[in-house]
C-alpha cells in the first residue's frame, strides 16, 4: 500500500512533463544501437578486449615460460590449446600478444587520427599556398611503398612497439588529411562559419568551436576503420620479422613461429589468425555502424 | 580603434563610395589576360541612422556581395565604405574585430547558419564571449532577454537548433545578431526562406525591433514585394550597379527604369477584376565576367536605343531625392 502510493505522489510532483531534448549525440547514440553491425562490431570487441586483459592476469603460465615437456603438446586440460614449439602456452600467448597488437593498433589509429585532422584542418582552412603545400606532402607519403619502408626501417632499428606506432601513423594519416580538408572546405562556406566571423571570432575559435565539431564523426569513423588497418600491418611485419620481435609475443609473430609447426599442430597457425581475423573485422564493423549512426543521410 | 562619430537618428550612419568588388574568374599568368567577375561594379549611397533601405534585385547581380562587402567579411576591391565617419576597409584586423559590434549580419538560409553542435544558448552567448562581456551568469540572463525579445522562450535556450521550425531558428539568427547591441543590422533575404505566413510575423519582429532598439537595417531581397513592406528607401541593383534608388513609395508609384517597372510588374496582383500591364523581360541576366557596354541593362530593355548601347547612364538625381541610371529620363 505504502509503494502504492509513493509512486502516485511521485507522479503528481513531476508536474507536466519536459519536452524531451536530445543532443545530436544521444541521437546519433539511439541510430547506432538500432545498426545490427554496429552493435555486433562493438559486442565483440568488447569480449575480445576483455578476454586479452582478464586473460593476462588469470593465466598461470608466463608467456615467455619454456616447458621442454610440453613441445607442440596437444591441446589438454592444462593447456588448453596446446603449446608451441617450444613449449609455451599457446592460450597465454595468445592473450599477451592479443595486448600487444590491441595497444599498437588502437595506438597508431589515435596518432595518425590526431596528425591527419591537425593536417587537414590546417589545409582546408587557410587553403592558398599552405594547402598545395600540405596536399603534396600528403600525395608524396601516398607514393611511398608502406611495406619496404618499414622492412627496412624494421631492420635497421629493432623497432620497440613505439617506434612501429610512430612508422604506421606517420604513414596513416593522409586518409584522414583528405577527409578533414574536404569536410572544412564545405563547412567553412556555409553561413555559421561566416556568422562566426562576422561576431568577431578568431581562425581557432572558428577551427575548435564551428568546423572540428562539425567534422568530428567522420574523423572518428576514419579512425576506427584504421585500427583494423593498423593491426594488419603490424601484423604483417611482425611475420616479416621487422615488427614486435620474439620473445615478446604479438598475434603476427606468432604465425610466423607457427610456420614450421602448422601441419602437426594446426592451431598455433590458427588461433593467431583467428584473432587477427575477428579483431580486424570487428572495427571495421563498429566503423561501418558508426558511420551509419553519425551522418545518416550521407549516402556511402 | 579609431574614434567613431556619434550619430543620432538621421544622421549619416554608413556611405559607400564607389565600392567595387571583383572576383578573379581566371588564373591567367598575364595580367591583360585576367578576368574579373565584376559582382559589386562602383556602388554609393548613403544611409541614414535608424532607417531601412531595402535592396532588390535578381540572382547573381551582387546585393549578397555588397552585403558581405559591407561587412568586411569580403575585402572591397576598390571604393570606400564610411561607417561612422571611419573608412572601414583600411581597419586593422583587431580594429576590425571591434568593429563586428556595430555591423551584424542575418543570414538567408536558418539551417545552415546555427551550427548544428551548439545549444541555442551558446550560440547566442557566442559573441559575448568572443568580447568579453559580463559574467557566464551575466550572459546567460542576457541570452534569456535576448530570447523573449525575439518571441521564443529562456527555456529554449538549453535546446539544439534541430527541434526548431525554420521561423524560430531565424528567430534565434536574429538574437545572435542583437547580443552586441549593433546599430547597423544587414539582412541578406532574412524572410526568402521561410513561408509567407511566418515571413510576415519574422518582418513584424524585425520593425519591432527597430523601432525599440533605433536599428539600421540593410534589407536585401530578390522581389520587390517583401521589401514594399519594410523599407524607406529601396535601391533596385542590376548586375552589380544601382539602377534606381528613390524614397519610400516612389519606386512602387512614379518607377522610372524599365527594370524596375519590370520588377514591379512582376508582384503578384491579389484582385483578379484588376487588369494587370506586365512587362516580361526576355532573356537571361548577363554573365558579370563580360558586362555589356554602355547601358548594362540594354541587352533586356524593350526601349534600348542606339545612344544606350554606345554610352553608360549616368546615376543621376533626377529630382527630389529620386535617383535614377538610364538616358530615357528627361
Amino acid at each position: 500500500m505504502s509503494l502504492f502510493m509513493s509512486r502516485k505522489k511521485k507522479a503528481e510532483n513531476m508536474g507536466p512533463a519536459e519536452p524531451l531534448v536530445r543532443t545530436p549525440s544521444q541521437q546519433a547514440w539511439l541510430r547506432f544501437r538500432k545498426n545490427k553491425l554496429a552493435i555486433t562490431g562493438a559486442g565483440m570487441l568488447i569480449v575480445l578486449v576483455l578476454f586479452v586483459l582478464v586473460g593476462c592476469l588469470v593465466t598461470p603460465y608466463d608467456p615467455d615460460m619454456v616447458d621442454l615437456m610440453a613441445i607442440r603438446g596437444k591441446p589438454s586440460a592444462s593447456h588448453w590449446l596446446g603449446c608451441d614449439d617450444l613449449g609455451r602456452d599457446l592460450l597465454t600467448r595468445l592473450l599477451f600478444g592479443g595486448r600487444i597488437s590491441l595497444a599498437v593498433g588502437l595506438a597508431s589509429a589515435l596518432l595518425s587520427m590526431t596528425l591527419g585532422a591537425f593536417i587537414g584542418a590546417i589545409s582546408g582552412f587557410f587553403g592558398g599556398w599552405i594547402d598545395s603545400l600540405m596536399m603534396q606532402l600528403t600525395d608524396l607519403v601516398l607514393t611511398i611503398p608502406a611495406l619496404p619502408l618499414l622492412m627496412v626501417m624494421g631492420a635497421v632499428f629493432k623497432p620497440s612497439p613505439m617506434f612501429l606506432v610512430v612508422m604506421i601513423s606517420a604513414l596513416n594519416w593522409t586518409k584522414t588529411a583528405r577527409l578533414v580538408r574536404s569536410r572544412f572546405l564545405t563547412l567553412r562556406t556555409l553561413d555559421y562559419t561566416k556568422a562566426a566571423r562576422a561576431i568577431g571570432a578568431k581562425d581557432g575559435r572558428i577551427i575548435l568551436h564551428h568546423l572540428l565539431p562539425n567534422s568530428l564523426g567522420a574523423i572518428i569513423v576514419t579512425a576506427t576503420l584504421s585500427v583494423g588497418r593498423s593491426i594488419i600491418m603490424e601484423s604483417t611485419l611482425s611475420y616479416l620479422g621487422c615488427g614486435i620481435n620474439p620473445p615478446t609475443a604479438s598475434w603476427g609473430n606468432m604465425l610466423q613461429g607457427a610456420q614450421s609447426t602448422m601441419t602437426t599442430a594446426p592451431l598455433t597457425a590458427i588461433a593467431p589468425g583467428a584473432m587477427i581475423l575477428l579483431t580486424v573485422l570487428a572495427f571495421n564493423f563498429l566503423g561501418d555502424g558508426l558511420d551509419d549512426a553519425i551522418d545518416p543521410k550521407r549516402s556511402r | 580603434m579609431r574614434k567613431l562619430d556619434e550619430v543620432k537618428a538621421g544622421d549619416e550612419l554608413l556611405r559607400l563610395e564607389n565600392v567595387k568588388k571583383y572576383y578573379p574568374a581566371n588564373k591567367a599568368v598575364f595580367k591583360k589576360d585576367r578576368k574579373y567577375v565584376k559582382a559589386v561594379d562602383g556602388i554609393s549611397l548613403s544611409l541614414r541612422c535608424g532607417e531601412t533601405m531595402g535592396l532588390v534585385g535578381e540572382s547573381g547581380c551582387g546585393k549578397s556581395t555588397l552585403g558581405q562587402t559591407i561587412l568586411c567579411l569580403e575585402k572591397a576591391t576598390a571604393g570606400k565604405i564610411i561607417y561612422r565617419g571611419v573608412d572601414i576597409t583600411t581597419l586593422k584586423k583587431e580594429e576590425l574585430r571591434e568593429l563586428r559590434k556595430e555591423i551584424q549580419i542575418i543570414f538567408q538560409d536558418p539551417y545552415s547558419s546555427l551550427n548544428p553542435k551548439m545549444t541555442v544558448g551558446s550560440i547566442i552567448a557566442e559573441p559575448m564571449v568572443i568580447h568579453h562581456m559580463g559574467s557566464a551568469a551575466q550572459r546567460d540572463k542576457r541570452v534569456g532577454e535576448l530570447l523573449e525579445l525575439v518571441g521564443l522562450r529562456p527555456e529554449h535556450a538549453k535546446r539544439y537548433p534541430h527541434e526548431f521550425s525554420g521561423g524560430q531558428r531565424q528567430r534565434v539568427g536574429i538574437a545572435r545578431a542583437l547580443a552586441m547591441d549593433p546599430k547597423l543590422i544587414i539582412c541578406d533575404e532574412a524572410v526568402s526562406a521561410l513561408d509567407v505566413s511566418i515571413q510576415a510575423q519574422v518582418l513584424n519582429l524585425l520593425r519591432k525591433l527597430q523601432k525599440e532598439l533605433g536599428l539600421t537595417y540593410i534589407f536585401i531581397a530578390h522581389g520587390l514585394s517583401i521589401v514594399k513592406h519594410i523599407s524607406n528607401r529601396v535601391g533596385v541593383m542590376y548586375l552589380g550597379k544601382l539602377v534606381e534608388l528613390a524614397e519610400g513609395d516612389s519606386v512602387y508609384k512614379n518607377a522610372l527604369h524599365p527594370y524596375t517597372r519590370a520588377l514591379i510588374s512582376a508582384i503578384p496582383e491579389p484582385d483578379p477584376e484588376k487588369v494587370r500591364q506586365r512587362e516580361i523581360l526576355v532573356g537571361d541576366v548577363p554573365s558579370p565576367v563580360d558586362p555589356p557596354g554602355g547601358c548594362r541593362f540594354h541587352t533586356r530593355c524593350p526601349h534600348a536605343s542606339e545612344r544606350c548601347r554606345q554610352s553608360a547612364p549616368e546615376f543621376r538625381d533626377v529630382g527630389g531625392g529620386h535617383f535614377a541610371a538610364c538616358h530615357l529620363i528627361k
